[in-house]
């Protein structure tokens, strides 16, 4: 039995310890070890190769190779699919029929039917749509360009503001009163607000113009 | 662009591997092989600063965009979509920050948001989310379903798909393959094929690796060893290496001769099919790939089954499934000694459901099972590994084995 285990890497004290702390390779190893050791002349094997390295996958399929029963196999490792069946049957759709081909004709199938779908998906998003997804289209493109549109407006008024409170500032700075001796402070704040208030409008002509050129920019790439 | 020099890493007192050099440069396609627990994934942890080297020198340029799989998926209850497209930071940065200027009103700030979005490619993240997770195996459909609500397995699943999602330079996958089915590996062999950055593979998987890998680190006896070429190139290099050993060489001609008498008994057999012929080509290739492993601690066969009665078993106008899901509406299969079935399918068309059937743990709905009288099953699924007493031990439970054999003896 000691020797029958060490043919599996289950080596010296390894085989008296409990479970437990074994990794999934190790466990799947001793399943596959009681597997080989009750003789069986049918082999249903799902997935044997998860969690083991190439090694053991080496090894399993040299003793499939050998194996007089019969077996039955799904596995994603097509190295083993390929080394140790020499049929195949396609489960799909509800039935169980026989597969006409290789791994390669089965992949070239999978590859087939993934360009029809990406077709049939493509076809609903695409030119030939009815009125009404036409309707919805506009609208989705109206909601994505809104923020923008509404950029611009929001720039152009801020611009606005600023003139209006530029020419406020300008008639009262007209006045000749206010440079008398006593309205000194009066025109000191005057003169401060003007200055503020032409940074600003510099500022918001700058953003508009920004917001603008944006919009535009994103007018022509939907056009290009 | 990934810089090992001299390194050597420690787990406990156990030196993983020592006195290690190699470069990794951008856009190479790096396979990591090597037995279970040699430090494989320890590389990977060096990478992600979990760990550190013992001994040498590891550098890698900063600000290197690096995606990994994650090991656990949070309990979130957001769309498994959402979920995915949370591997692409960009993306969730500038929504994120598109939103903020929403809140503050600044139309300015939301129209830049929208345009740099635009500029990503942000307005096709759903899409590209979603094929991602088609690729992998999820329906369409499921993509809306909460991310609480998909088995352990299928959240392994969004994980790498959220990897994939990720603007990566860098891309690290640990085992990527075993919670895979065919149809998804096949689809991430293509998608990794092309992808541009830098990938770092840990698999076992052979074609995986063949297909996708043009370099290949191998750790074995304390070191790490970059190879130019994929897996069967090491392998070519690794068997030339143990021929110069005579104990090894013998060993490599007696593992051929073998596998030379194998293939003439099958070629005599073997039928036109194609996957038939394509079984003739993988042995000879088994030949090559055999004198690269003759000191596999491996060493195991099946005995001689003894009697094969004929047919082993039969399904007739079988319909297989569960009560409130029928998976197989018709079935007619007949098992006879020297069958060798593969079975290919879509995910969740039937294949496990089939061998549960064959197994006689899944009684079917209507038809029936006819099963010869010396019968005697081996079946193995991923539930075993579940069932194995974890307080006793790999002896114990061959021990098992023999007890009930004598028992029903005796019956």
């Amino acid at each position: 039995m000691r020797n029958f285990l060490g043919g599996f890497d289950f080596q010296g004290d390894k085989v008296l310890e409990a479970v437990e702390p074994f990794s999934g390779g190790e466990k799947a190893r001793l399943v596959l070890a009681l597997l080989v050791y009750q003789n069986p002349n049918l082999l249903l094997l799902d997935e044997p190769t998860n969690h083991l390295d190439l090694e053991m996958r080496h090894a399993l399929s040299l003793a499939l190779q050998d194996y007089q029963g019969a077996i039955v196999v799904v596995s994603h490792d097509r190295h083993l699919l390929r080394s140790v069946t020499d049929k195949f049957l396609l489960v799909s759709n509800g039935c169980v029929q026989h597969f006409d081909g290789d791994l390669d004709d089965y992949k070239n199938r999978l590859n087939e039917q993934k360009k029809t779908d990406d077709k049939t998906e493509s076809v609903s998003t695409t030119p030939n749509v009815s009125r009404k997804d036409q309707r919805k289209l506009d609208a989705e493109r109206r909601q994505k360009l809104k923020p923008y549109y509404d950029a611009v407006k929001k720039a152009e008024q801020a611009v606005e503001e600023c003139h209006r409170e530029q020419k406020q500032l300008e008639e009262q700075l007209a006045d000749p009163n206010l440079y008398s001796d006593n309205e000194k402070n009066t025109l000191k704040a005057l003169l401060e607000r003007k200055t503020n208030v032409d940074k600003a409008l510099n500022e918001a002509e700058t953003a508009w113009l920004d917001a603008e050129q944006l919009l535009s920019e994103i007018l022509e790439n939907e056009a290009g | 662009m990934l810089n090992f020099r001299n390194i050597a890493l420690r787990r406990g007192a156990r030196v993983l591997f020592a006195n290690s050099s190699f470069t990794i440069h951008k856009g190479e396609k790096v396979g990591f092989t090597g037995a279970n627990g040699v430090g494989k994934s320890s590389f990977f942890a060096l990478i992600r600063d979990e760990l550190h080297v013992d001994e040498g020198e590891f550098s890698m340029p900063p600000n290197l965009s690096l995606a990994h799989v994650m090991q656990e998926t949070p309990a979130v209850n957001c769309s498994a979509l959402d979920y995915v497209l949370d591997g692409d930071r960009e993306l969730r940065d500038w929504q994120q920050r598109a939103q903020q200027a929403e809140l503050a009103n600044d139309g300015v700030k939301l129209a830049n948001c929208h345009a740099h979005l635009d500029l990503i490619g942000g307005y096709s993240a759903d899409a590209k989310a979603a094929r991602l997770m088609h690729g992998l195996g999820f329906t369409a459909g499921q993509e809306q379903r909460p991310v609480t609500s998909f088995s352990g397995g299928w959240r392994m699943r969004l994980n790498l798909a959220q990897a994939l999602m990720c603007r990566s330079d860098l891309l690290l996958l640990d085992e990527p393959t075993n919670h895979l089915d065919l149809d998804a590996v096949i689809w991430l062999q293509d998608w990794l094929c092309k992808y541009p950055g830098t990938l770092l593979l840990i698999s076992h998987d052979r074609d995986f690796l063949d297909t996708i890998t043009d370099h290949i680190v191998h750790i074995e006896q304390g070191k790490a060893e970059l190879y130019t070429g994929n897996y069967s190139a090491f392998e070519r290099m690794r068997a030339e290496k143990l021929a110069q050993q005579q104990a090894a060489f013998q060993k490599q001609q007696r593992e051929v001769a073998h596998i030379q008498s194998f293939i003439n008994r099958f070629k005599a057999q073997a039928t036109k099919a194609r996957q038939a012929q394509s079984r003739i080509k993988a042995l000879e290739r088994m030949e090559l790939i055999a004198a690269a492993h003759v000191d596999s601690p491996f060493n195991f066969a099946f005995k001689n089954p003894g009697r094969l009665p004929n047919p082993l078993l039969r399904l007739e106008h079988a319909q297989l499934g569960y009560t409130d899901q029928l998976i197989i509406k018709q079935a007619n299969l007949s098992i006879v000694p020297g069958d060798r079935i593969g079975l290919l399918g879509p995910n969740g068309a039937g294949k496990s459901t089939l061998i549960k059937a064959l197994a006689g743990t899944l009684p079917p709905i209507k038809g029936v099972l006819q099963t010869a009288e010396a019968l005697k099953i081996g079946y193995f699924a991923q539930h075993q590994l579940e069932q194995l007493r974890m307080d006793e031990s790999p002896l114990w439970h061959l021990q098992q084995l023999d007890k009930q054999a004598t028992e029903k003896r005796l019956a």
